[in-house]
């Protein structure tokens, strides 16, 4: 019998080995998926025909409606019993739509499930997280082609799925398109949309004694002078402002109205224009509603008021009299049970023109999925007639132009007495889609170091656009960057 | 005859062997779960790894990287302004409440949990707490100082006030060290204040040369801790400030997230990781060096190390 005991350096190793094989193993797991794979869906689309299945009509009033969407979802190929892995932000208001949604899916798809996670404030970080990790879900909601999120070469392109389904782009708002666009590629059909307009209290601008923006807007003098002018009026700093706006809209939408572009191309942008005379305008217009008439109050109210839902607190406060958000704030604005009177109006015009950002919401799917081709169900289901309903039917408006002006939407029960879908519509029209490029969070950080200095009067608005364009040219569009 | 004849071996290799079999799991699971990452991290920063592409063997061109981006500078300078007022703060206000909180007056256990109770609510509800009480529209600390006639500041908005905010709101979490200082101070043996009151000293002689002395391997303990823990602020920037004003809260962990999760530059991340590291480790190492000049210890040293 051997007494010498057994070596700790031998125990250490083999222990160490095996932690080693195992780590190597899960690591292994864990690896990209490779952007060859993720840049042809056609190749893992394997199109085995569904069976045919009768639309259940008159079960709901929904696919009483679209009898033919739940048909056209179900004719794809996909996994018996497959469940479809979706993020989405939200909280307890859109919970209702994402569950209607999911059973409207299942029902129409009988063959899947949608296991829905609503994330609310949490979506970023575990989206953004689950990229990181190589572990996406199967499809997420994304308002545009998700940058922010993840590289473009991790998503779902859906070009041979909409070839293969025939599915007519052009049944959609053009602008809804464009946000999931990118080199030629799509990447989502959108689900809900709209073009931001400006909520206003009632009760504050009788107070302070000026005119509506619809009422303005009628007798063509809906400008940014008199913008300024009713906000001014009806702010009283720093307990009441009269306009508020996120910084990166405000800078787009009026670079837009003077005719300006801030860089080339808004999908794909080589150069920036911010050292062209719209950069200083851009900048300076924002340090006047600032500084000079002190219309707009600084991030801290954004840090309080700027969210979803966010103008409606700061309104039943009586701290703001205008504010610019999506079509989302009305369910806010509802719910909430607000003791104003409010309504809501288009953005103003420049001295070219009268735009406003177009957003879109819808599913994205992602390279990494497991299935494939239940997502491409999924997403269509979603830009179906039937999936905008079910979203567009409480706060957004339908990205279906057949939908948008259908009398469902136009003729449906006002909300607060008026008839706003009208203005919603026209938003949508004259609005086009932000600034978005796979480099669009090191933009935006350029953009906004040099919006806070100009704000604390730190820089002049000509400097910091100066400095915009430099650095933006060295290290988002040069080789100066990562 | 079984896979282990553990009864053919004596019972001395089966005793080490047992051991080594119960402790694997931790062995297992440092080495997965830390070491294996570590070295994972490493060889990381040597890559150009964008989250989604194919990695790249590109050598110390993220070091490189790190050296000419300016705003790698700038949130070292942030952090290490924030670390030289924050860690003689926690220090000092620590072993002055500590001494308050030494008295033996009536109620004091409610005082130490109050005083205490900051320290167990989490980061996140921190900064929240602090977003609301310091905002110009309608946090109380503003409301305090218009009631006096003194305008605020804008706490969180001003390149002047941003890094100051966060350095005054890091001492709400003074009762975390306090509690620490409180355990040394009653660890103090009575006899040596005794001793010192039959040599003549008073209650500030005592203080000086009993009570601070023997205070000081907490101090050192404190230092590093806060030196360690101020390096790796995080969670007030990214919730309160997000960075900015104009980069004037940008910290180097925060700077870090956003170049992995935000930009997506893991190699990058993984490089500015292992500067922190090393940064860490030679602060410490000079505290460590410095430990024998002004800390005191009651036994020799050759008998500690034993």
């Amino acid at each position: 019998m051997n007494d010498r005991p057994v070596s700790r350096r031998k125990v250490l190793l083999s222990v160490g080995g095996l932690g080693v094989v195992t780590l190597l193993a899960a690591c292994s797991a864990a690896t990209p998926a490779s952007p060859t794979a993720a840049s042809t869906p056609a190749s893992s689309t394997s199109a085995k025909p569904a069976p045919t299945q009768t639309p259940k009509t008159g079960s709901s009033k929904a696919t009483a409606t679209t009898p033919t969407v739940a048909a056209q979802a179900q004719s794809g190929a996909g996994t018996q019993g497959a469940k479809i892995v979706f993020y989405v932000w939200g909280g307890a208001p859109e919970k209702k739509v994402w569950d209607a949604e999911a059973a409207a899916f299942h029902k129409a798809n009988p063959k899947f499930t949608v296991n829905d996670e609503i994330l609310g404030s949490a979506f970023n970080q575990k989206l953004t997280a689950a990229f990181a990790a190589g572990t996406p879900p199967d499809s997420f909601y994304s308002g545009g082609v998700p940058f922010g999120n993840a590289k473009v070469e991790q998503l779902l392109p859906l070009d041979s799925y909409v070839k293969q389904d025939q599915v007519n782009l052009n049944d959609y708002f053009p602008v809804t398109i464009k946000n999931y666009q990118y080199k030629g590629h799509l990447y989502s059909l959108p689900n809900e949309c709209g073009g931001y307009v400006i909520y206003y209290d009632e009760g504050l601008l009788k107070e302070a004694k000026q005119e509506t923006p619809g009422a303005l807007l009628a007798a063509g003098k809906w400008d940014w002078n008199h913008l300024i002018q009713v906000a001014k009026a009806a702010s009283n700093p720093p307990n009441q402002f009269g306009f508020d706006i996120w910084n990166y809209s405000l800078i787009q939408i009026y670079a837009w109205d003077q005719g300006g572009d801030l860089v080339d191309n808004d999908t794909d942008p080589t150069t920036s224009n911010w050292n062209k005379p719209i950069g200083t305008e851009v900048l300076q217009f924002y340090s006047d509603l600032c500084n000079k008439y002190k219309i707009m109050p600084d991030p801290s109210f954004e840090q309080a008021h700027g969210g979803s839902g966010g103008v409606a607190v700061a309104m039943e406060s009586n701290r703001l009299a205008m504010g610019v958000q999506g079509a989302w704030e009305r369910l806010f604005l509802n719910s909430a049970k607000v003791s104003f009177k409010w309504d809501i109006g288009l953005m103003p015009k420049g001295s070219k023109t009268a735009t406003t950002v177009g957003y879109a919401s819808g599913c994205v799917g992602t390279a990494a999925a497991k299935h494939h081709d239940e997502t491409w169900q999924f997403i269509k289901f979603m830009g179906s007639e039937e999936g905008n309903k079910i979203y567009a039917g409480l706060i957004a408006v339908p990205p279906l132009v057949k939908v948008a002006n259908s009398d469902w939407f136009l003729k449906r029960p006002p909300v607060n007495d008026k008839i706003q879908t009208k203005v919603y519509l026209d938003a949508l029209k004259a609005s086009r889609p932000s600034i978005n490029f796979p480099k669009i969070n090191q933009y935006n950080q350029i953009v906004n170091n040099e919006l806070d200095l100009v704000r604390l009067q730190k820089v002049t608005p000509q400097a910091a656009a100066q400095q915009i364009h430099t650095d933006l040219m060295s290290k988002v569009f040069g080789s100066g960057g990562y | 005859m079984g896979l282990f004849p553990l009864s053919r071996l004596s019972w001395r290799r089966q005793e080490v062997l047992w051991g080594y079999i119960c402790i694997s799991p931790f062995l297992i699971g440092f080495t997965v779960f830390t070491v294996g990452p570590l070295i994972f991290s490493l060889y990381m920063s040597l890559e150009k790894y964008v989250a989604g592409l194919p990695p790249t063997f590109v050598g110390f061109y993220n070091y490189q990287y790190m050296l000419r981006d300016a705003l790698f500078w700038q949130s070292l300078k942030v952090t290490v302004t924030y670390t030289v007022f924050v860690v003689p703060l926690g220090v000092i206000i620590g072993f002055l409440l500590a001494l308050l909180m030494n008295q033996g007056v009536k109620g004091i256990g409610v005082w130490r949990t109050v005083y205490y109770m900051p320290s167990v609510v989490s980061g996140v509800a921190v900064s929240m707490m602090w977003l609301w009480l310091l905002n110009p529209d309608f946090g109380v600390v503003d409301n305090i100082l218009h009631s006096l006639g003194i305008p605020g500041p804008g706490w969180l908005t001003t390149t002047t006030w941003a890094l100051p905010s966060l350095i005054l709101m890091s001492v709400w979490g003074a009762g975390g060290s306090m509690i620490i200082y409180l355990a040394g101070l009653q660890g103090v043996p009575k006899q040596l204040y005794e001793a010192a009151a039959i040599d003549g000293a008073g209650r500030w002689g005592s203080f000086l040369n009993v009570t601070i002395p023997l205070m000081t391997p907490i101090v050192f303990f404190e230092l590093v801790m806060g030196i360690i823990g101020t390096f790796q602020v995080f969670i007030n920037a990214f919730i309160m400030t997000d960075g900015g004003p104009a980069y004037s809260t940008l910290f180097y962990v925060l700077y870090m997230f956003q170049q992995g999760f935000e930009q997506f530059h893991l190699g990058l991340a993984a490089a500015m990781a292992w500067v922190l590291f090393a940064i860490v480790m030679v602060l410490t190492f000079l505290v460590f060096k410095s430990a024998s000049l002004w800390v005191y210890y009651e036994s020799p040293a050759e008998e500690r190390t034993n």
